[in-house]
């Protein structure tokens, strides 16, 4: 029996991850194990777990030989607890761990790769204060911003390895994978030769850049949420989807006045499973709203291929709108038919 | 309310509501209207029923169903449980797979299996039927993956050393030699699978002589340090230095070491046995010595460090007299020796790996203690007397790892059996050693070196053994 090198994925699975960022990540953690199958150090040393994040936490693959990784179908979540997710780690870790003993060689320091692409929704101070007296002696954490508005103090506070992903290039997400399979790859063969047992591949700096306690923040506040994401429900299918809008701002002359307006443009609408819901923090009253006046683009329906797919209910909630005469609610049963109304209204937007 | 109900009441405002009340009734009870109201529920159903087998496929088709990963070369066996991956009421009509891959589907007991011959993403696609279709005989397709891992063993690649090097030595050697007291010595080394893969050299090495005058025979094994530069010269020379010293020098000294065990074997007082340890600790340190100055002056001589040259060194010095094997075995470093006598019942560990100060260091010749301890030699050497001899075992840590894996199993006789059984073919492989009478030395030696191929997940170090056994 060998000593194990621990990996774990700590992943941010919230609505602004749906479509092409989760798309990614997921394919790019097949690339990952695709590549480590064929390295016989990685082989013999490498155990991985996958644990995703939204508004609840969920190991999606529970610490394994590399051998038996199976690529995982990631959901999607409302929220992201951060704080939570932490707490889930430090169980699995706690759980996890194999200490030495007379019997049996204990693990390398685990390796932990946090991706993020936004601020944390829950309270974090419990769960980063247990992370610093426990765990943050123990393990090497790498965290990677996927987003442009994270709070780089908290990711400060849990390691000093903070990186931010920059999407800059076609192939940007691609090197970003092929840059974490070098890492675990350099750490296995370390291990093997007795070394540190965590050597980070070179960083280009195109495509992920460290970032250090005292960069200046951007902007003082937080900027506005770059997407803007919306819950309805299929009439036809029943099933859940999501609406994704990505936040442009637009110049507009006004009397002579260069003004920038702020309005979301759609990207897609993405059909999603029944799990969101427990991904998600049980009562989403906290969410922000927006003004479909900010809105532009209608979606058709990903489950049913309804023309119309951002119907709003009486109940406030959404739904998608077909031919039929009579539509009715999937959220509360309602039925009636549906007008275009002029005026704009202020919709729940998820929490993201 | 119902419909009757409701339309009395809207139409109640109205001064002729009774005539309209009359004629609405009439339209409702026309046997027409009945029949297109009919026929407009039967049409809704229909859409309904339709988005419920739309639902179902839907469903299905965003289902995850995972299989069991395969590997080439192993045994596969999956059964589906229907039901339990989220097929309840469907009906399976077939699970298609590609044909060149070595499984396949057997449908009267859900299995897949066999033995998988590629590797790499195995499509299959399950085929159902709705009981809900109005049109049943529709086939459904669910695609789905079985992920093949190729055999770790092909994945370490053999890259040669190079040839170029001043310090170049073969990827690996033999060594045998016959009608040693009736016993044959046989002598294999080969450069681990992680040099291999890196195409770095063989650390370990090996020596042997005997001194024709005082019929002294010598055998020297070394492991070079994993980290240290040189250390495949390191061990080359420690091994030899030894050797030759036993073989060339030592003559008039082992003569004289001749007649103090004679003297000690007759008489084992504590004089005579003073006197025999202390002339073998001249004999010892003076080996041990010479070998630690080659390494000093080739490492001067290079302007190298000593320590580029690190490495572990074990020997052992046989003589018979008249009916019994005198064995002499020092060891610094990792590796083991081990004697089996008594056909088998008895166990003699004449060797156990040394630590360093810290745990899980390893100590070398060159680590300096030699001059530092006194007891340096001393602590590491033991003198045996043993009435007979089956086997006598030398082996690096690339062996004793893999095959003992802790420091405690090494005191253990029946780990011993198990070795030689092992080495006799009692192995994952089926390759064998013919260490009986049967083959010649050189044959044999030569099996010892294929049987050093042997896998060991986690242990890839090089493998050096030296068997002394007898022929029957």
């Amino acid at each position: 029996m060998h000593r194990r090198l621990p990996i774990y994925f700590l992943i941010d699975v919230s609505e602004s991850m749906i479509g092409e960022q989760i798309d990614q990540v997921e394919t790019g953690l097949a690339t990952i194990i695709k590549e480590l199958k064929s390295d016989p150090y990685a082989l013999e040393t490498v155990y991985l777990s996958v644990i995703v994040f939204a508004g609840q936490p969920r190991t999606v693959i529970p610490l394994q030989e590399l051998i038996h990784f199976y690529p995982p179908k990631f959901p999607i979540g409302g929220g992201t607890s951060l704080g939570a997710a932490l707490g889930h780690l430090m169980f699995e870790l706690r759980r996890n761990t194999i200490l030495n003993s007379p019997e049996r060689k204990g693990d390398w320091k685990p390796i932990i790769f946090l991706f993020t692409d936004g601020v944390p929704t829950d309270d974090t101070t419990q769960a980063i204060q247990e992370w610093k007296d426990n765990w943050q002696r123990k393990v090497n954490l790498v965290s990677v911003s996927f987003g442009e508005e994270n709070d780089m103090s908290i990711l400060h506070s849990l390691s000093e390895n903070v990186l931010i992903f920059q999407n800059s290039t076609i192939n940007s997400y691609k090197e970003f994978f092929k840059w974490v399979t070098a890492s675990i790859k350099s750490s296995s063969e370390s291990v093997e030769s007795n070394g540190s047992g965590f050597e980070m591949a070179l960083l280009k700096s195109d495509i992920l850049k460290k970032h250090n306690v005292v960069d200046k923040p951007e902007n003082l506040q937080f900027t506005d949420p770059n997407y803007a994401v919306l819950l309805g429900k299929c009439q036809n299918i029943k099933r859940p989807y999501l609406i994704k809008y990505k936040k442009e701002l637009v110049h507009t002359d006004i009397l002579g006045l260069d003004l920038s307006t702020r309005i979301y443009k759609l990207v897609n609408a993405y059909a999603i499973q029944e799990d969101y819901f427990e991904l998600s923090i049980q009562n989403q009253n906290g969410g922000s709203s927006i003004s479909t006046d900010e809105l532009r683009g209608m979606p058709t329906c990903p489950c049913c291929g309804n023309q119309w797919g951002l119907a709003i209910c009486k109940c406030g909630n959404i739904h998608c709108v077909g031919e039929e005469s009579i539509s009715q609610c999937p959220w509360c049963g309602n039925q009636g038919s549906y007008g275009f109304g002029s005026g704009s209204l202020d919709i729940n937007r998820t929490q993201g | 309310m119902n419909l009757l109900e409701r339309i009395k009441s809207i139409l109640a405002p109205f001064a002729d509501h009774e005539a309209w009340e009359a004629l609405i009734l009439t339209m409702l009870q026309d046997i027409q209207t009945q029949k297109d109201l009919k026929h407009l529920n039967v049409i809704e159903e229909r859409i309904m029923e339709s988005y419920k087998i739309k639902r179902y496929l839907y469903d299905i088709e965003k289902l995850n169903v995972p299989l069991p990963n395969a590997t080439v070369g192993k045994a596969y066996k999956y059964t589906f449980d229907w039901s339990y991956l989220g097929f309840k009421h469907l009906l399976i009509r077939d699970v298609k797979l590609p044909e060149d891959w070595g499984l396949a589907y057997d449908h009267d007991s859900s299995v897949i299996s066999g033995t998988p011959t590629l590797y790499g993403d195995l499509s299959i696609e399950i085929l159902f039927t709705l009981p809900e279709d109005k049109a049943p005989e529709t086939i459904h397709i669910k695609k789905t993956t079985i992920v093949v891992n190729p055999n770790p063993k092909s994945l370490w690649k053999t890259i040669d050393s190079d040839r170029n090097d001043p310090y170049w030595k073969p990827d690996e050697a033999i060594l045998s030699h016959s009608d040693i007291y009736g016993m044959n010595l046989i002598i294999a080394s080969k450069r681990g699978r992680s040099h291999a893969h890196e195409g770095k050299f063989r650390d370990d090495d090996f020596a042997y002589a005997s001194n024709l005058h005082s019929q002294w025979h010598v055998i020297a094994l070394a492991d070079g340090a994993g980290s240290a530069k040189f250390s495949r010269q390191g061990s080359k020379l420690a091994c030899q230095t030894v050797v030759q010293y036993i073989e060339h020098e030592a003559s008039e000294k082992l003569s004289y070491l001749n007649n103090l065990i004679s003297l000690f074997l007759q008489d084992d007082s504590d004089l005579n046995k003073t006197e025999l340890n202390n002339f073998l600790y001249t004999i010892l340190s003076e080996s041990i010595n010479l070998s630690y100055n080659k390494l000093r002056e080739e490492s001067s001589k290079e302007g190298n460090s000593i320590h580029d040259y690190s490495t572990t060194l074990l020997f052992v010095l046989l003589k018979k007299f008249d009916q019994k094997y005198i064995v002499i075995s020092f060891g610094v470093g990792d590796g083991c020796i081990g004697a089996l006598a008594n056909s088998g019942e008895e166990f003699v560990l004449l060797s156990e790996p040394d630590s360093g100060e810290y745990a899980g260091q390893t100590r070398f010749l060159t680590s300096g203690d030699l001059f530092k301890d006194s007891h340096f030699i001393v602590k590491r050497t033991k003198f045996k007397i043993l009435s007979n001899l089956d086997v006598l075992f030398i082996m690096t840590d690339g062996i004793s790892d893999p095959k003992f894996q802790a420091d405690a199993s090494l005191s253990r006789i029946e780990n011993w059996i198990a070795l030689w059984k092992d080495l006799t073919g009692d192995n994952e492989d089926n390759i064998g050693v013919d260490l009986s009478n049967g083959t010649l030395p050189q044959e044999t030696a030569s099996q010892l070196l294929r049987w050093l191929d042997f896998w060991s997940p986690g242990n890839h170090d090089d493998r050096t053994m030296a068997i002394l056994y007898k022929n029957d």
